[in-house]
């Protein structure tokens, strides 16, 4: 435990950020090609940027908090403990991830009584967390760390005439407007039209799947995707690892269920940024794994090259 | 006469809420439709919290999608009312204000005539199916509720009385 806080003391006062970049389950089985594009800009920004080693799942807590809160704290904080002894900043891109890892670290640093009942659970395995940790989105890596300035002086090919909507994911907005505005301003800064709908908000129904299955994906998607089809926009930007699983779910229902086909492929906020920053979609493979297939915004990306 | 009785008196005894100078009478879940992404985790959680299931259905609180505004949600919840309508309308006497400001239903008492879900603004109380008795939010004992810690966009707000009050005008514009 001393050599966990020396380190992650010494990375502290050295001034250097070093980030455990936390993938989460979606991620690496789903999209490969945002994880990829993830860590190409976070190099690419000059960030000491890896990925977490020795992670567990999340503990998503819209389920785990309902069953019992102080096991919520205590599988969660396994991933936190193992944060803090490899001595990095936890970041998510999952807004699923991010929320359950962030406010079991504000419950455990509030309230000493938690902390004290994790650490009794964690020493049974060997494991054990003092709070010395900073849980950031990968939003705010991005805004607070690297800033609007040098993201926008990165953009060496801006996607100027590409229309999108956008999805950030419900626990994104739970602590006020700052993510949301974030995401906005980064998404603006690689020249992408961004299209306002009345659905913008709405949930992706992932949290109401396993309750309401029609509801989360008639309701919640549909009238997305929908929306997004009578617009004819480009792409759909989304962060959320959780919010994509239910996305692509979703698309393959209409299809099998109801014969529906969207073709409004739903992309990684940082595939975006990645194309701005001058990387082909093939650098990150963006063509593969996917449901609906990127091609319609990747043959627009090359006529617009073309043209030039 | 009765039911009138009844309030005054449990009124006069509300219980405090550890660390704080508010009453547990005085504390109300607040809803802010501008925040509101119809996630319906509150429903879930309740659920859960009420009878172990995932079902949303089983929840004792509501969120419905606003037909007047898309993309927007709108929530019943109940506000445990200083003067309960349901309380008032209760045919066999079965609802009452509990010591801590909840308004409960006795399971003991309630035939599931509806009466309750008729005279509440807000259709707050609901036919148990299977119990076959009239059941309501029970503000998770006067812990924080479920609903409010499970909400995924910060959309509930547990208030006091007076500054939820204020809260709704200021949503509304009055």
């Amino acid at each position: 435990m001393i050599m966990a806080n020396s380190i992650s003391q010494t990375a502290n006062s050295r001034g250097h950020k070093k980030y455990g970049y936390f993938l989460g389950c979606v991620m690496p089985a789903k999209m490969p090609w945002a994880e990829k594009a993830t860590l190409m800009i976070s190099k690419h920004l000059g960030l000491d940027f890896e990925e977490m080693k020795e992670t567990l799942c999340c503990v998503r807590p819209g389920v785990w908090k309902a069953i019992n809160t102080d096991w919520w704290l205590t599988l969660t904080s396994q991933n936190l403990a193992n944060a803090e002894k490899q001595g990095i900043i936890l970041v998510d891109s999952c807004n699923g991830c991010w929320i359950s890892h962030y406010e079991t670290l504000k419950e455990l640093t509030e309230e000493p009584a938690k902390l004290e009942m994790v650490n009794r659970n964690l020493s049974s395995i060997g494991m054990h967390f003092s709070g010395d940790l900073k849980v950031k989105h990968f939003l705010e890596v991005l805004y607070e760390d690297v800033g609007l300035k040098k993201i926008r002086s990165n953009v060496v090919r801006p996607l100027d005439g590409f229309r999108i909507m956008r999805h950030i994911g419900c626990h994104a907005r739970k602590h006020g407007d700052k993510l949301p505005g974030y995401f906005d301003e980064i998404l603006r800064a690689t020249g992408v039209e961004i299209i306002d709908t009345p659905y913008d908000k709405t949930c992706c129904g992932l949290l109401l799947y396993f309750s309401d299955p029609h509801t989360s994906i008639f309701d919640r998607i549909g009238v997305k995707m929908s929306t997004a089809k009578e617009l004819d926009i480009d792409a759909y930007a989304i962060i959320c690892s959780g919010c994509y699983d239910q996305f692509e779910r979703a698309v393959k229902v209409f299809k099998d269920e109801r014969g529906i086909s969207f073709d409004t492929p739903i992309v990684h906020f940082s595939e975006l940024l990645a194309i701005a920053f001058g990387y082909k979609p093939d650098d990150f493979g963006m063509k593969y794994c996917r449901p609906i297939p990127t091609t319609k915004f990747i043959e627009k990306l090359a006529s617009k090259e073309g043209k030039k | 006469m009765v039911t009138e009785t009844k309030i005054q008196k449990n009124l006069k005894s509300p219980i405090p809420v550890p660390g704080t100078d508010e009453k547990v009478t005085d504390l109300v879940i607040v809803h802010d439709p501008n925040k509101c992404t119809g996630c319906n985790q509150c429903m879930i959680g309740c659920a859960y919290k009420h009878y172990k299931t995932f079902d949303k259905w089983y929840g004792l609180l509501y969120v419905y999608e606003n037909p007047e505004k898309r993309g927007t949600y709108v929530n019943a919840n109940c506000q445990h009312c200083v003067y309960p309508m349901c309380l008032a309308a209760c045919p066999k006497e079965a609802i009452y204000k509990d010591e801590k400001g909840i308004v409960r239903i006795s399971p003991l008492l309630c035939v599931g005539c509806g009466t309750c879900n008729q005279a509440c603004p807000i259709g707050i109380p609901r036919l148990d199916q299977e119990r076959l008795i009239s059941v309501k939010c029970d503000f998770c004992d006067g812990e924080y509720p479920m609903c409010f810690q499970m909400c995924s966009a910060g959309a509930l707000n547990l208030l006091p009385r007076k500054e939820a009050y204020e809260y709704v005008k200021k949503l509304r514009g009055v």
